[in-house]
């Protein structure tokens, strides 16, 4: 089975915000509302007691993880909230009778209510793209080159490939409450806080 | 988060009704109240269906609801067939209640129904993505609401219909929904000051550029003391306290003073609104920061 997921290398990224406009624009996501935010972590001491400048600070991206057992697809009561067999987590907005119980079920605080369609919204790991054998806007943009887009099931694949290269006690995911988000992020040189 | 009023009016309606209708059921099983259950019925009823337009309010798309529900995992799907069972009990309980004849079977099951429904919409907002809400604890607090907004109603049913039987009862589970309801909240209360949840130190989301760190070791204070102290001990108060005093005031007498179930009833509903309310406004996510 396909598990389509993006690795974040976290020492590259620049905090440029690329990916959040990128995925703004491709995907005319509402005035607001991002599906990919770009979130400052820090600057926070190197270790107990230290001040500046024995600080540090990394940018972390956030959107859908496209979890392994998406809690908003086990609230979603009409099942417009699925998980496909390319292992991404869809809406299908013709389904979606917008009560945003899923909203409330991510951890993550990803996805949006679009006011004007009266449904939620969410990264869909740019599925137009993808299905074309493209990547997702947010990684062709990056202005770090510190995303990777693939197939973590497939071994010869970039991202399989990355993760596997690098030192397992380097490679971090969301905080994880029951809902296994597959997406993983890579940080070698300073203390990962979630 | 919001204050999700359509949710509010439909958790609190479901209470009312589940709890005058397990009540009315409770009765039959004792003996009692023969006189009131046609009027407990339409009580019930009446709220129940004041509950599901409430929720149905709270759907952006509620037409496409016809056609869509049946994921049985979802909480709102559970929830639906309850409200829909009780709906079918309480049709069965009218005909029962028509020939002037409720059998016992029938109280049971209308005793099993209000309980059943209120822990299954207890259990729809279960999330673990919300750590405030995924506690027991407010199991037991939708439960003495039920126990407080039932009793209470039918205690004021009881005394406009002379229904001189059921006027104890009504007045004594008044005071016991009121005081589980304050264990309940104070046990709540408890359980959210003892949260630990995760935190990042300082962060900034340039989304939001104005917005202030959020500090998810405040929401014990916050619910005591804080911007939400109003909403919490307005509910243990009025919701709690009063209501079980009131109903407390009448635990030996048999008099039919409606101004006094009345005044409780109220409470009981005022209290269950202010925690509610409480409630969105307390639930935030466990990674608050995103």
């Amino acid at each position: 089975m396909t598990k389509y997921a993006i690795v974040t290398d976290l020492d590259r990224c620049v905090g440029c915000l690329a990916c959040s406009v990128a995925c703004k624009m491709v995907n005319s996501v509402p005035i607001g509302q991002f599906w990919n935010k770009t979130l400052r972590v820090g600057p926070n001491p190197k270790k107990e007691g230290d001040n500046w400048p024995d600080v540090e600070l990394y940018y972390l991206t956030v959107q859908c993880q496209h979890c392994e057992k998406p809690q908003c697809v086990e609230v979603c009561p009409t099942g417009a909230s699925q998980k496909l067999i390319d292992g991404t987590v869809q809406i299908d907005k013709q389904k979606c009778i917008g009560c945003q119980f899923c909203v409330m079920a991510c951890p993550y605080n990803v996805r949006y209510l679009n006011e004007d369609e009266r449904v939620v919204e969410k990264c869909t790991l740019c599925e137009q793209l993808i299905a074309d054998g493209g990547t997702p806007q947010c990684v062709t943009q990056c202005g770090g080159r510190a995303r990777y887009f693939g197939d973590l099931e497939d071994a010869s694949s970039e991202v399989s490939k990355i993760l596997a290269a690098e030192d397992s006690g380097k490679v971090y995911s969301l905080p994880d409450v029951g809902n296994k988000p597959t997406f993983k992020y890579i940080l070698r040189t300073m203390k990962w806080k979630g | 988060m919001e204050i999700q009023w359509s949710l509010v009016l439909f958790t609190l309606f479901v209470c009312l009704s589940a709890g005058v209708f397990a009540g009315q059921g409770l009765l039959v099983l004792l003996g009692k109240g023969a006189k009131l259950q046609m009027p407990s019925l339409m009580v019930a009823l009446v709220a129940l269906l004041i509950g599901g337009i409430a929720s149905f309010t709270h759907l952006q798309h509620w037409e496409r609801s016809f056609n869509g529900f049946g994921h049985l995992s979802s909480g709102i799907t559970q929830e639906l067939i309850a409200v829909a069972v009780m709906f079918v009990l309480i049709i069965i309980y009218f005909a029962f209640a028509r020939r002037g004849e409720i059998p016992k079977w029938m109280g049971a099951l209308a005793v099993v129904g209000g309980v059943v429904l209120v822990l299954v919409m207890a259990n729809s907002y279960m999330m673990a993505a919300r750590p405030v809400w995924s506690t027991v604890l407010l199991h037991l607090f939708y439960l003495a609401q039920m126990v407080v907004a039932g009793a209470s109603a039918l205690w004021l049913i009881a005394a406009l219909t002379k229904t001189e039987d059921s006027l104890q009862l009504g007045a004594r589970f008044t005071a016991v929904g009121g005081a589980l309801v304050a264990v309940s909240l104070v046990a709540y209360a408890a359980y959210v000051g003892s949260l630990s949840l995760p935190m990042v130190g300082n962060y900034f989301d340039p989304t939001e550029p104005t917005k202030p760190m959020v500090a998810p070791t405040d929401l014990g204070s916050n619910l005591l003391v804080g911007e939400l102290a109003a909403y919490f001990w307005g509910a243990l108060i009025m919701g709690g306290v009063i209501a079980a005093v009131l109903g407390f005031l009448f635990w030996n007498k048999s008099v039919a003073n409606s101004g006094f179930a009345g005044a409780a009833l109220i409470c009981a509903l005022a209290g269950g609104i202010a925690f509610r309310a409480a409630l969105y406004i307390l639930g935030i996510s466990v990674y608050a920061f995103y």
